[in-house]
């Protein structure tokens, strides 16, 4: 095994406001440092900063003060591949499945006979094969992210970043995609920056979990579950303890959070 | 069988109720002396077989300046719906000055065009312009700046080109706007081109189109002729839209939600 970089993702006192600056920041002064091959998951109250936290990560914004750094470079320009994943499917509804998981090689200018290459191992790897030639709105809700999934991986990135992509499906699909997007890591071994409201999908999923509250790191915790998880594992009473102790703590966090005045998380408290 | 038939046979059977109530009116309701303001069906088949050749001659000339108005129209807004694009200050700039163009009626417009460019086709064609372009720009530019955000984040994300970024996704996202604006455009054409020649028709040829026709018929009191040149007119608009919605068809069925197919 090649000899990998302590960290991919470090960011430095990263603050970021949005307009007045007499209002809290959305970030404040946050320090975290990923080492590659880690499944972070944020989790916090609606408004705690992690969906702006993901944007920093994607180079799509820029921090206020501080650095944000992927693999030594700022975010903005660093070689590091990224794929972004959202919580809507995002597709090109004038495109097939193919065409659509090709989307983002084709930006980089991959050679056509690569790029098939590539697209179909991940339509298969996605179980998505037999539906290469559909349009999205021939396609389900778990159909659409398994699709989206497949053209974030095609781009074989270092580092995944996830916006709440299950978010928006049924219970059953969410979990068979969890289990999925762990198999498909046992295989790729990328990096995950993954953000969602569920506590269950971050403990399933995560090697750490990361509790943001009022733009501050709240708890940083370990999950020290063994891989592989299969269905089996949200059985097991590890796992159930694992949940209950971190939706207490993300509870405390949300109410810590609204007392130091931080107006989002007033406005939404904690589900 | 009889349900996919009814939708063409429904048209035909309203049609021949038309024509039906068209020949009671004419026969038993109008008073004597006034059925002839209203030709019988069979009177205005007449008219079109006296004056076939010329009512051909004259389709022919207004088909000609429409589409080519329709035509120009078409690729210039285009041009110009990707110029509006580029900015909201672009836009700012320009389109109080379209909407100027859009609502000066055609009527006060034409003759000082034929003053300009003289009267025949050339005119004609101007005025099929004006009448199709502003609906085309508005609807194609509307297209090209209601981009989703999140494909547009997607592809600033995969670090696509400008270039890319306007022909892989803001050109096509824009397709179902542009056709909205094509087929307004197209129900609009004949009716421009039709209007400008009966004002610019009377060319230095002496061959004008169906606007220029209709004047001449109406001078001479030719009523059942009258009526066949409303009814090749009408033909004509059919043609148009049939054709831009035949072309949408094409383009967009296959994924767009506007042609969602009943079984998925």
């Amino acid at each position: 095994m090649s000899q990998l970089p302590a960290t991919i993702v470090e960011l430095r006192s990263v603050t970021k406001r949005f307009g007045d600056p007499s209002r809290p920041p959305v970030l404040d002064n946050l320090a975290l440092s990923i080492a590659p091959g880690e499944f972070v998951s944020l989790i916090g109250a609606s408004g705690c900063g992690k969906s702006t936290l993901l944007r920093l990560l994607s180079g799509l914004s820029e921090p206020t003060s501080g650095q944000v750094l992927i693999s030594a470079h700022p975010a903005t320009t660093t070689p590091t591949e990224r794929a972004f994943i959202f919580q809507d499917a995002a597709l090109l509804p004038w495109r097939t499945v193919r065409q659509n998981a090709a989307t983002l090689l084709q930006l980089r200018h991959t050679p056509a006979a690569e790029r098939d290459r590539r697209v179909s191992e991940l339509l298969s790897l996605a179980r998505i094969a037999p539906l290469a030639d559909r349009y999205p709105r021939q396609l389900s809700g778990g159909e659409k992210m398994r699709v989206s999934l497949a053209r974030a991986l095609a781009l074989e990135p270092q580092l995944l970043l996830l916006d709440e992509p299950f978010g928006a499906l049924d219970e059953l699909t969410r979990e068979h995609l969890n289990e999925e997007l762990l198999a498909l890591r046992e295989r790729q071994r990328w990096t995950a920056v993954f953000v969602t409201h569920s506590v269950a999908e971050a403990v399933f999923l995560s090697t750490r979990i990361v509790i943001l509250a009022a733009g501050r790191i709240a708890h940083d915790l370990p999950v020290d579950l063994p891989f592989p998880r299969t269905a089996e594992t949200r059985e097991s009473p590890a796992f159930l303890h694992r949940v209950a102790e971190i939706s207490r703590l993300l509870r405390t966090a949300a109410q810590s959070g609204s007392s130091r005045g931080n107006e989002a998380v007033r406005a939404q408290p904690p589900a | 069988m009889t349900r996919r038939a009814l939708p063409f046979l429904l048209p035909v059977l309203t049609g021949l109720l038309l024509i039906a109530a068209w020949y009671v009116v004419r026969f038993w309701i109008l008073p004597v002396d006034h059925r002839f303001l209203l030709p019988a069906p069979h009177a205005v088949l007449n008219a079109f077989a006296e004056r076939g050749p010329q009512l051909w001659a004259a389709t022919l000339s207004t088909a000609t300046g429409a589409f080519l108005g329709f035509f120009a129209a078409t690729v210039l807004s285009i041009v110009f719906a990707l110029t509006l694009s580029l900015s909201p200050l672009v836009r700012a700039g320009l389109y109080p000055w379209l909407m100027a163009l859009q609502l000066t009626p055609i009527i006060i417009f034409a003759p000082i065009l034929i003053l300009w460019v003289g009267p025949g086709l050339k005119s004609v064609i101007i005025i099929t312009f004006l009448i199709s372009f502003f609906p085309l720009v508005v609807n194609t530019t509307q297209g090209l700046v209601s981009t989703d955000r999140l494909l547009v984040d997607l592809f600033r994300m995969g670090r696509a080109s400008r270039f890319q970024q306007l022909f892989l996704l803001r050109v096509p996202a824009a397709l179902p706007y542009f056709f909205t604006g094509l087929r307004i455009a197209a129900t609009l054409a004949p009716i421009g081109a039709i209007a400008g020649d009966a004002y610019a028709g009377n060319s230095a040829g002496g061959q004008g189109g169906l606007g220029f026709l209709s004047l001449i018929y109406s001078a001479q009191f030719q009523i059942p002729a009258l009526f066949a040149t409303a009814l090749v007119s009408c033909l004509l608009g059919f043609l148009f839209a049939g054709a831009v919605v035949w072309l949408s068809w094409t383009v967009l069925h296959r994924w767009h939600d506007s042609y969602q197919q009943k079984d998925s």
